[in-house]
């Protein structure tokens, strides 16, 4: 903070990370992280619970010390084995999954709490100004408990970005929230993040809303970085069935590559970089997988899915995978699949074939 | 921010700044422990170099306190478990106020509703049937005046129990009974050892009732031995036995209670529906409730107040100075206890050892009786004087080695509240002030205190009355002719001056009154879910009443 109020809005360097470890006692919560994380760019960390993201977004905040690899902000060191800059002397602004407001404050006065370093009417100021940025103008003298989930997570947004943090962290910022406020808050958070062009990380397990909101995704698999990358490079090229799986539904066959070909119940997929005979593991997106007219599978069943049909396919072997069709091209009388059977189309780019490591 | 690199070690500044703290708890703790450790290192060092606790028989006060503790625990936690359960189960005539009036015994101290009873039944007077005298007497009145401690315990655990357990038992088909001994009580038994372990030191540090009624157990034999018979080595013998005692029991139920953590699981928190009672059944809730209500508090309290306004008998002329007394040194003891107390709770949520040493050691002097407590602190004092620290025991400077041993008696019941209203300031909420830039001790008076303070009040009413109420430490370190409300009404009812002791003690009782009204409101509003649906978790409201438990460890 201290150098904060002598300069205001200066150029902070990106926030780099590299060779991240955190240790619980004897078990790693996260090991071997490197990420880069640029101004004006909103990442994503995304897994499921326990790989480690809230641990990693904690050890940026300063909140949990690392035992391995170094934080750095621009030039500066935050962290490593030997240093631990206090939370409070980091610049950052952290957006808790409860949102952690101060129970005895109005929305204004927590919004204040940051800018304490300033003089007073110009912390109220700037305290009602960010309130007003985030749709709360009219609610500055409230108290938490007298605001909806939704304005809570507004307040808590505001507190983080008014002090001009560094960079900013939020930890499953919209998981509170049910889902028509949760996609309304998405865009407004992307927006004032994007606006105030720092860094900002957020943790989420929901692979929809990383696709949605980050300029970059990460993904974290039991403490280990799995795949990091623009979303589109990360779901059109993932690194392993992991990164595959995380971003949204696959249908999976384990096998061996025989002549450069992995052969499933449903198709052949070509696996030029595997020896004959390897282990490997076949991932296809489910919605990369159509039913067209044919025969040589039968339909277990279909279900509804918004403009969508989902169907369950089931090969001669009784292999089972899932297909997504648009709603009108499927009816439930089964126009374009007669008689409960059909063939399957693998859109270009939908399948991979992995080494399969666990063999 | 600047470019420069801004190293800093943090790790050793942090560690000394730890270690500092660590140091500081300790040794207040080391004060606040004082009279308990001089108690215990004299009597002790004296047994071991061959002492015959002056000449005492050891078995028969052991035999008289354990049969007292023994009945009066297990009456009181039956009466204070069964109404709990029956107003927190039931709805029938008088619930909704028996809910909160069932704490009201806890407003007047036994010993002033033992001279009530005593009066109420001497030959010729009004309830002349069985007279409330001797060990029956002294049980009678603990019985009825302590079962509130099993009631608020239970009731609070009840509150907070989580409705799924009981709403899957139903659907798998348990009736009321079952559900009751299966579910209810079992998830309910913490809290119900608990109070049985508050009901069970109470008892065993009683003194003004069981001195007035002649019962000689432990308290009253130090107390003989040191005042009666001028043998304070003596008495240092019989009281370090007994606080060895006390510590291997508070051992044992701390580790019992470790085991017996049954926590919440499912945190969804819902008022257990109450059954409408209809039928002869409800008039019998109604009479349960109302017959412990009746002996412990309405009928003796009444009977003082008649005994007061009866013609001809006006409060002594030193009252007014006796009321003033007892309300400086409240203030005086309560202020330093909750200092003391917002210390260590301070000092607790930075190391772990501290608030673990903390909690058990406070609860260490909780457990002393107030003469052993005096006993000790005079033994300290006369060590300071030889030393050349201090002049003789007069004055402001007896006053305050009073309110010192204030502290050691009551510091473990700030400490437990305090403590439960720290634990609204969660991790994430320090962590929030961190980030926005606040150091340690800014967290601490914008963040901590102000979520606590509604708790640290709660504590500072409570222990405020709990020093009105004091009787023995007060008897014996106060200055010469200095009179508190509680001498005075002890000082009437051991002279047979009943009519004189009615004044002070209807005005302990009353100030009594006003923390148990609002302890027993803090009861019906804290349980997330009743008034405007849930209750925010960050809402500060009184801290919940079964931190009424000085022992109870944070984090259960």
């Amino acid at each position: 903070m201290g150098a904060m109020e002598a300069s205001p809005p200066v150029s902070v360097g990106d926030v780099v990370l590299s060779g991240v470890g955190v240790r619980f006692d004897a078990a790693w919560a996260v090991d071997g992280i490197s990420l880069t994380l640029r101004r004006g760019c909103v990442t994503a960390l995304l897994g499921a619970s326990g790989s480690g993201k809230s641990t990693l977004l904690r050890a940026i905040a300063g909140l949990e010390r690392i035992a391995r690899g170094e934080i750095r902000m621009g030039p500066q060191v935050l962290a490593n084995a030997n240093t631990h800059l206090p939370p409070e002397a980091r610049r950052v602004g952290v957006v808790f999954q409860d949102y952690a407001l101060f129970p005895h404050m109005t929305a204004a006065q927590n919004v204040a709490f940051g800018l304490d370093a300033r003089p007073r009417l110009q912390r109220q100021a700037l305290a009602g100004d960010w309130l007003a940025r985030v749709g709360l103008g009219d609610r500055r003298d409230a108290f938490p408990h007298e605001l909806s989930g939704g304005e809570q997570q507004r307040v808590a947004l505001a507190r983080a970005l008014a002090p001009e943090p560094a960079i900013v962290l939020l930890d499953e910022p919209f998981s509170a929230l049910d889902p028509g406020l949760r996609s309304e808050l998405r865009d407004l958070a992307g927006d004032v993040l994007r606006a105030a062009g720092c860094p900002a990380l957020f943790v989420t397990h929901d692979a929809d809303e990383a696709l949605y909101m980050a300029d970059q995704l990460a993904i974290l698999s039991r403490g280990r970085l799995v795949q990091g990358g623009s979303p589109h490079e990360v779901y059109a090229h993932p690194a392993d069935l992991t990164a595959a799986a995380a971003l949204g539904s696959v249908n999976v066959h384990r096998g061996r590559v025989q002549g450069g070909v992995l052969t499933t119940p449903f198709v052949a997929l070509p696996a030029p970089d595997l020896a004959d005979g390897a282990p490997a593991v076949a991932v296809v997106r489910v919605e990369g997988v159509r039913p067209i007219p044919g025969t040589a599978f039968g339909v277990r069943d279909r279900r509804a899915q918004g403009p969508f049909t989902l169907l369950r396919v089931e090969a001669p072997c009784g292999a089972l995978w899932k297909a997504q069709a648009r709603a009108d091209v499927v009816s439930d009388a089964g126009a374009g699949v007669s008689g409960g059977r059909c063939d399957l189309s693998i859109a270009p780019g939908a399948a991979h074939v992995f080494a399969d490591l666990t063999a | 921010m600047s470019a420069v690199p801004q190293r800093r070690a943090v790790p050793s500044g942090a560690a000394l700044m730890g270690a500092m703290v660590r140091v500081a708890a300790w040794g207040l703790l080391a004060l606040v422990l004082l009279p308990v450790a001089a108690v215990m290192a004299g009597g002790l060092s004296a047994i071991a170099a061959g002492g015959d606790a002056g000449g005492t028989d050891l078995l028969r006060p052991s035999m008289v306190s354990l049969a007292l503790v023994a009945i009066v625990t297990v009456l009181a936690t039956a009466i204070g478990a069964g109404t709990a359960v029956l107003v927190a189960g039931w709805r029938f005539p008088g619930s909704e106020v028996f809910s909160c009036a069932m704490v009201l015994p806890l407003a007047a101290p036994a010993y002033i509703v033992a001279f009530a009873w005593a009066d109420l039944t001497a030959p010729g007077r009004m309830l002349d049937i069985l007279p409330v005298s001797g060990f029956g007497g002294a049980a009678f009145v603990l019985t009825f005046t302590l079962f509130p401690y099993a009631y608020l315990a239970t009731r609070a655990a009840l509150a907070t129990q989580s409705v799924c357990a009981l709403e899957a038992a139903r659907t798998l088909g348990a009736g009321t009974g079952r559900r009751l001994g299966a579910v209810v009580l079992p998830m309910a038994r913490p809290a119900l050892v608990a109070g049985a372990a508050l009901i069970a030191m109470e008892t065993a540090a009683e003194y003004g009732t069981v001195s007035y009624f002649g019962v000689r157990t432990w308290s009253v034999e130090i107390l003989r031995e040191w005042l009666a018979f001028g043998d304070r080595a003596g008495a240092m013998q019989l009281a370090s036995l007994l606080m060895l005692a006390a510590f291997a029991a508070l051992l044992v139920e701390r580790s019992a209670r470790g085991r017996a953590r049954v926590a919440g699981g499912s945190h969804r928190w819902r008022t257990p529906e109450r059954t409408e009672r209809v039928g002869p059944w409800r008039w019998v809730a109604s009479a349960a409730c109302a017959a412990p209500l009746l002996l412990g508090f309405v009928i003796p309290i009444a009977g003082l107040l008649y005994r007061a306004s009866i013609a001809g008998v006006s409060p002594a002329a030193d009252l007014p100075s006796a009321l003033l007394n007892s309300l400086t040194l409240a203030t005086l003891g309560g202020g330093l206890t909750i200092m003391f107390g917002l210390a260590l709770a301070a000092a607790g949520r930075r190391s772990a050892g501290v608030a673990r040493g903390g909690s058990l050691l406070t609860a260490l002097g909780y457990s002393a009786p107030g003469v052993v407590v005096a006993l000790g602190a005079l033994t300290a004092f006369g060590w300071a004087r030889e030393a050349g620290w201090v002049g003789g025991f007069v004055g402001a400077l007896a006053l305050g080695v009073l309110v010192w041993s204030y502290a050691t008696r009551f510091t473990a019941a700030g400490l437990g509240q305090i403590e439960a209203g720290l634990q609204r300031v969660t991790p994430s909420l320090s962590g929030a002030a961190r980030t926005l830039g606040a150091g340690a001790a800014r967290r601490f008076f914008a963040v901590d205190l102000p979520i606590a303070a509604p708790a640290t009040m709660a504590a500072a009413l409570m222990v405020f009355v709990e020093i009105v109420k004091e009787l023995p430490a007060t008897l014996l370190l106060r200055p010469f002719d200095f009179d508190t409300l509680a001498t005075r009404a002890y000082g009437f009812a051991s002279d047979e001056r009943l009519a004189q002791a009615a004044f002070p003690a209807a005005l302990i009782a009353l100030a009594g009154l006003v923390p148990v009204v609002a302890l027993s409101r803090a009861l019906g509003l804290s349980r997330p879910g009743t008034r405007t649906g849930a209750l925010p978790a960050g809402q500060p409201t009184l801290a919940r009443p079964r931190t009424l438990d000085p022992l109870a460890t944070p984090g259960e």
